[in-house]
């Protein structure tokens, strides 16, 4: 038994037989040719490419009808690149002058290209390596005219195992064989992690190299919740286990069938839960799951993950069709764009910073780069009549900053009036508090906005001076600190007697062992991410509100995190027992 | 619009052969789709087209080697046509830089 610990991109617990794919295991016919068929050897490769070109564009359909235009543009680039004139140049020549098969020759080129792609480690066309390798992939498929090398064919249902996956695979692998996705490489923002959230497949990612340990067929654990494989489990830990997964199942149907009672506690007091998204098609999700609106729709996905930077149509569908499917009451937020340190490698290169958390990103980038703050505001204020628009501006920081996002957005307002293009006026305007010196601030800033949106990720990150992401500082970032708290209710105070509307974002806010807390504290509006939802609220349907704050004095009178995730826990304990096994 | 990309003119270096300075305004840099604009542009005209940046110089009319001349925000990168229509290649180059690569299209001027 061996066990890969790396990062969990999509929660869930699986057990099956590895299927592992290996983009580099290309089955390579012949090497050399003769003198005789050079001429009939170039003409394969342009047939073959010919034929690639075709199933690209197919993709491209297919992809935009199941998961939109974002994703559709990779494909778009990859279509040109199998086209180029240049590349074609190459290969001929090399078929040429050193009698290589298309197949050998088609490796040569676009591995010049691939290692040139990946040498450029911190630019966005760094993420252009694995467009690449996926075209040299599919290409001597083609020309060997086998079915490719990965395995969707296969009728076996399994766990997925890779080193990486490319879009491809990752978009044409069916969801109902494929039990989970464990890769070697890949962040939280890699093609492979977008794609499991999107289709709801656990998954887990940056195993590190645990490929040469599996062989196909062993049987993993992928354990998506802790971000664990296990490689051929013992007899106990398979035991173990299986009773894990089916008490989650269980849960999960429950709570499945209770998701349409209200979010009301024992004593009638109403708490609205609503979803976190990133993409548009999440929002049909999240109405499945029960949310009462998109408390928090996140725009970088417009960015990442895209060839080139969304236009404002773009934005503009992306926003509307969210709208449309919330119908004209469900509020929808919408926060404006908040590339962050974590995503490093979207930024250009020529912004690189010693310490990019603390840099220049998210609303600091947008107030630099006003035209481009400009287009997501127009797009958003044409989106405002299709439903219950909300704009959110990201880690404001200080009360100038907000002043001129008003100003930008009032610029904008009046460019559509001139222009006769019609929107709302009355868009309710709120801003993320997730740096200390907003919630220090929040009598200021009330004053300028309808609503606030507490994000605990980064305001936990901030105030506790510790990167959510480094393990051994695991500790030390937590929800529970009496700092973090302390905050909190500065900011709950302010909110109530401002009447600012106030909500709570972040993964805090989606932890069941914090929801008696946050509802004691004053709050009634959390935003989860769509699958919490049904957990939350039956937590919710547990409370009352003389418990919750008996439970908040007590956590008032701790000085450590430690102490008050102990008698949380015990709280959550007594209101959903079920719970219990998740927090040992 | 960045003022430097304003109003682009064309140099005539000799009879056929044509030259534009331009400077890099998006801010992913000279990514897949200014560039594929390019591309488009470039593979309509018999005459050679190039870009440099630098020391480094590539075939306008190839997707993959305008991409590896990672041209970042802010790089100036020289166009030149020569041969057979350059002329009328330069201008239409230079007018997808005019209008700062239809990026965004609602903001690009009218091209009449």
């Amino acid at each position: 038994m061996e066990i890969f610990r790396g990062i969990p991109v999509f929660p869930g617990l699986v057990m099956g037989p590895a299927l592992i794919l290996d983009p580099f295991d290309l089955p390579v016919a012949r090497t050399r040719i003769s003198k005789q068929s050079v001429e009939a050897e170039i003409l394969r490769f342009e047939e073959a490419a010919e034929r690639l070109g075709r199933e690209i564009a197919e993709d491209e359909r297919a992809a935009r009808d199941r998961f939109g235009n974002e994703i559709a543009m990779i494909f778009q680039a990859q279509k040109m690149m199998v086209a180029d004139q240049k590349l074609h140049e190459t290969v001929a020549q090399q078929i040429t002058r050193d009698l290589v098969s298309a197949e050998t020759s088609a490796r040569r080129a676009l591995q010049e290209y691939i290692r040139f792609f990946r040498s450029l480690r911190n630019s966005p066309l760094a993420d252009r390596a694995a467009d690449l390798i996926d075209i040299e992939r599919r290409l001597i498929a083609q020309l060997t005219q086998q079915q490719s090398a990965e395995s969707p064919d296969s009728n076996e249902t399994g766990i997925i195992l890779a080193r990486d996956l490319s879009p491809s695979q990752t978009a044409s692998l069916d969801a109902r064989r494929v039990l989970g996705f464990g890769t070697a490489t890949g962040g939280r923002t890699s093609h492979t992690a977008i794609l499991a959230g999107a289709m709801e497949i656990p998954a887990v990612v940056g195993l590190g190299d645990f490929l040469s340990t599996v062989h196909n067929g062993d049987s993993v654990i992928l354990d998506a919740t802790e971000g664990c494989l296990i490689v051929r489990p013992d007899p106990t830990t398979i035991e173990r286990y299986k009773r894990a997964q089916s008490q989650q199942l269980r849960i999960e149907a429950e709570l499945l069938s209770d998701r349409g009672l209200p979010s009301v506690t024992l004593d009638g007091e109403e708490v609205e839960v609503f979803a976190n998204i990133e993409f548009p098609h999440e929002a049909q999700h999240a109405l499945d799951m029960g949310a009462a609106g998109i408390g928090l729709y996140r725009t970088e996905f417009l960015h990442l993950h895209c060839v080139e930077p969304p236009t404002e149509e773009d934005h503009f569908q992306a926003y509307q069709s969210v709208l449309e499917v919330m119908g004209p009451d469900r509020p929808v937020t919408v926060r404006t764009l908040d590339l962050g340190a974590d995503k490093i490698f979207d930024r250009p290169v020529s912004e690189q910073e010693n310490n990019p958390v603390l840099g220049l990103r998210s609303i600091r980038l947008s107030l630099r780069e006003v035209g481009l703050f400009k287009r997501q505001l127009r797009a958003l204020l044409r989106a405002s009549v299709f439903g219950n628009l909300r704009i959110m501006f990201p880690l404001v920081t200080t009360v100038m900053e907000l002043r001129r996002c008003r100003l930008i957005l009032a610029d904008v307002m009046e460019d559509l009036e001139e222009e006769k293009i019609p929107f709302k006026r009355n868009i309710p305007i709120g801003m993320m508090v997730e740096v200390p010196a907003a919630a220090l601030l929040a009598e200021q800033f009330s004053k300028l906005v309808d609503f606030f949106s507490i994000g605990t990720n980064d305001l936990i990150q901030y105030t506790l001076a510790a990167d959510r992401t480094n393990e051994n500082l695991a500790t030390l970032y937590s929800a529970s600190d009496p700092a973090v708290l302390k905050l909190l209710r500065e900011v709950v105070k302010v909110a109530r007697k401002q009447h600012v509307e106030l909500s709570i974002c972040g993964e805090m806010s989606g932890e069941p062992i914090y929801t008696p807390l946050l509802f004691g504290m004053g709050l009634r509006q959390l935003s989860v991410t769509p699958h919490k939802i049904p957990e939350v609220k039956r937590v919710v349907r547990g409370l009352t509100r003389a418990e919750a704050l008996r439970l908040c004095g007590r956590v008032n009178r701790l000085d450590n995190s430690r102490d008050i995730t102990s008698i949380l826990r015990d709280r959550l304990r007594k209101i959903s027992p079920e719970h219990a096994h998740d927090l040992e | 619009m960045n003022d430097y990309n304003a109003d682009p003119q064309p140099r005539r270096l000799s009879e056929d052969h044509y030259s534009l300075d331009v400077k890099v305004i998006n801010e992913m840099g000279l990514h897949a789709r200014p560039a594929s604009l390019v591309v488009g542009i470039a593979s309509k005209y018999p005459c050679e087209v190039t870009v440099r940046n630098g020391s480094k110089l590539v075939d306008a009319k190839s997707i993959l080697q305008l991409l590896s001349l990672s041209a970042e925000m802010g790089t100036h990168l020289t166009l030149e046509t020569r041969g057979d229509d350059a002329l009328e290649a330069i201008r239409q180059l230079a007018e997808l830089v005019e209008n700062g690569f239809y990026d965004p299209p609602s903001d690009a001027p009218s091209t009449g």
